[in-house]
């Protein structure tokens, strides 16, 4: 069991970081999903795989059970990598959208080509559009 | 005294400004009156963990180590300290009349919940619960990055954001491998039970959060998304990531200091990582021509000596550490408060189009002047204090090569501050007549203050470190802390009545 989930995190990983090291927005958003899978059964494996039996039924012995913490711990991770991958294809969205570059590597590295009105309007009141 | 209470009244402003979503005069009056009460109660716990004193709550009465638990030591109240005081000046500096009531509006309950997530990092005894928190910040952070709405903003922002995400997994798969090792992710627990566990294992595990809390307080290598957002954030906004959310990871790392001193190759590594930042972070700052591009590859400088600190891990170089960290943190806001004038006022964020008579003359240069040379390290100013307790540190254990790079990092800092100074306010012909800016109220007022800060920090440099020092020796010798949270009476007072 242990052998089985270790391989999967590590197949899960390898795949994340490839889908990471791309251009397109989405296939970095499905990266980090992969990798955020791949350390939940990580977490899930800090508690004890398989061995023991997860329920609480009568006459159950407390140190014969398992770990329920780790599971916990994996809940609260599920519960945040969702809301933080709806963030990013919420951007992804946005700018596709707008008509604007879905590549990871759009963001200008300076102001060059605007005018100083526009500058100004970024620096000063910032806030239009949404 | 209980840790508990000063959490809630971020989480509850926040919550209250997000529904409530008052005008922007409301808003900051609201926010003003929750920072007098914060600091209120934070002078109370300042007093309450004097001499080592740990205050210790265990959330919903659970037999520690167990539950979470929350643990208040001298280090917890320091950066808390930080947090309120950097916060009031950024409240004061955001102002309806300069950045706009959008700005503002959006800005405030973020804020709070910005505050709610650092806080909480500060005040917990838990690694999992440290690890929500740091997610709670990071969202906080997400979407203040997109409150200016410009396109570069909303451009810069996703690879901040991807990378914060991966580094974050890897702080929660290190947690998982130490969780399975030891059995517990209670901070004191697992200082006890650390020694215990594989080296080999262990080493895998606490790599992964070292390098997780590394990526963010930005040290090199992985320090790039920093002066890749920051120029883009609303600049007040800018000055509060600098001052206090990019030292979430510092505290992180003086905080697992008991469970790194178990492995030495660690340590040695963040001396390395810490000496390459500081130098190669001010290289990169001087070629830089945007200001606050300039100051965020300038904090990958300063957070290098403060890893450097870390990394020595004796009691001269953690105090050394945590002095430089609020020094650090008082000066780079002040910094980007001022360049956040600079570019209001030059209508750019280019340093090759400013000039003297534009940039705000004699108060600002003043201003600008005093941080600056505080940065550079210059004697009556908190720098000098800062880098001779660090220099020192590193003579004592006698890393020559860390030392020498820390020395020239010093030198290429005061030169790049003297490329701002150049452009920003040395008089050069052709300079054009001022820019009208829209001020409002509190602009000058939160310079002053900070300005004030500085100087104020630099004179009480003395009592500071002695402090500061408290706060090493509590972390480098755990016992007292391991103590507290593990002798804790498990049903606090508001919890002892329904049994």
């Amino acid at each position: 069991m242990v052998g089985i989930v270790a391989i999967s995190a590590f197949v899960l990983t390898a795949a994340g970081v490839w889908m990471l090291l791309q251009q397109r927005l989405l296939r970095v958003a499905l990266g980090v999903t992969l990798i955020s899978h791949a350390v939940n059964l990580i977490l899930l494996s800090a508690g004890s795989l398989g061995t023991r039996p997860p329920l609480v039924v009568p006459g159950a012995v407390a140190a014969e059970l398992t770990d329920p913490v780790p599971q916990a711990f994996v809940l609260t991770a599920i519960v945040i990598s969702m809301a933080l991958t709806l963030y990013l294809l919420a951007g992804l969205a946005t700018r596709a959208l707008r008509g604007e570059s879905t590549d990871l590597d759009a963001a200008p590295e300076s102001d060059e080509g605007l005018t100083p009105d526009e500058i100004r309007a970024q620096l000063g009141g910032g806030g239009q559009g949404a | 005294m209980s840790a508990f209470w000063p959490l809630l009244v971020p989480a509850l402003l926040g919550s209250l400004l997000w529904l409530w979503r008052p005008s922007a005069a409301v808003s900051r009056a609201v926010s003003l009156l929750g920072v007098v009460v914060l600091a209120a109660w934070i002078v109370q716990l300042f007093a309450a963990t004097s001499g080592g004193h740990v205050l210790v709550h265990p959330l919903g009465g659970w037999q520690t180590p167990y539950g979470i638990t929350l643990a208040l030591d001298g280090l917890s109240v320091l950066f808390l300290a930080l947090l309120i005081t950097l916060l009031a000046v950024v409240l004061l500096a955001l102002r309806p009349g300069a950045h706009g009531d959008e700005t503002v509006r959006r800005a405030h309950p973020l804020l709070w919940w910005l505050t709610f997530g650092l806080s909480g990092a500060f005040t917990t005894g838990d690694l999992f619960n440290l690890f929500v928190m740091f997610e709670l910040v990071l969202v906080a952070s997400y979407l203040l990055l997109q409150v200016p709405g410009s396109a570069r903003a909303r451009a810069a922002a996703l690879p901040t954001v991807v990378l914060n995400l991966v580094t974050s997994l890897l702080f929660l798969a290190g947690l998982g491998l130490l969780y399975g090792l030891c059995g517990s992710l209670n901070l004191a627990d697992l200082t006890v039970r650390i020694g215990d566990a594989d080296p080999l294992l262990r080493r895998a595990a606490l790599g992964m959060l070292v390098v997780a809390f590394a990526a963010k307080a930005a040290v090199v290598p992985l320090c790039f998304w920093m002066p890749a957002t920051y120029p883009t954030l609303s600049a007040p906004l800018a000055a509060l990531f600098a001052g206090i959310m990019g030292k979430l990871g510092v505290y992180a790392l003086i905080r697992i200091l008991p469970l790194l001193q178990s492995d030495p190759l660690l340590l040695d590594g963040l001396v390395v990582a810490g000496a390459l930042s500081a130098l190669l972070g001010v290289l990169a700052a001087l070629s830089q021509y945007e200001v606050r591009r300039l100051l965020a590859f300038h904090s990958v400088s300063q957070v290098g000596y403060i890893v450097l600190g870390i990394g020595l891990a004796t009691p001269a170089g953690v105090a050394a550490a945590i002095f430089f960290t609020i020094h650090h943190s008082l000066v780079k806001s002040t910094l980007y408060l001022v360049a956040d004038e600079l570019e209001r006022r030059n209508a750019s964020r280019d340093l090759r189009a400013m000039a003297f008579r534009r940039s705000g003359g004699a108060s600002m240069a003043i201003i600008f002047g005093i941080a600056a040379f505080s940065l550079a390290g210059l004697p009556p100013f908190s720098g000098f204090f800062g880098k001779l307790a660090l220099f020192r540190a590193a003579y004592l254990e006698q890393t020559w090569l860390a030392l020498v790079a820390l020395l020239v990092a010093s030198v290429f800092t005061l030169a790049s501050m003297l490329k701002i100074w150049q452009f920003a306010f040395a008089t050069r012909p052709g300079d054009d007549q001022p820019i009208s800016v829209a001020s409002g109220f509190g602009g000058g007022t939160a310079l002053l203050i900070a300005a004030l800060l500085i100087l104020g920090f630099g004179f009480a440099a003395g009592p500071a470190h002695e402090r500061s020092e408290q706060a090493a020796f509590g972390v480098l010798e755990p016992t007292g802390y391991v103590e507290s949270v593990l002798s804790a009476d498990a049903r606090p007072a508001s919890q002892a009545g329904g049994r």
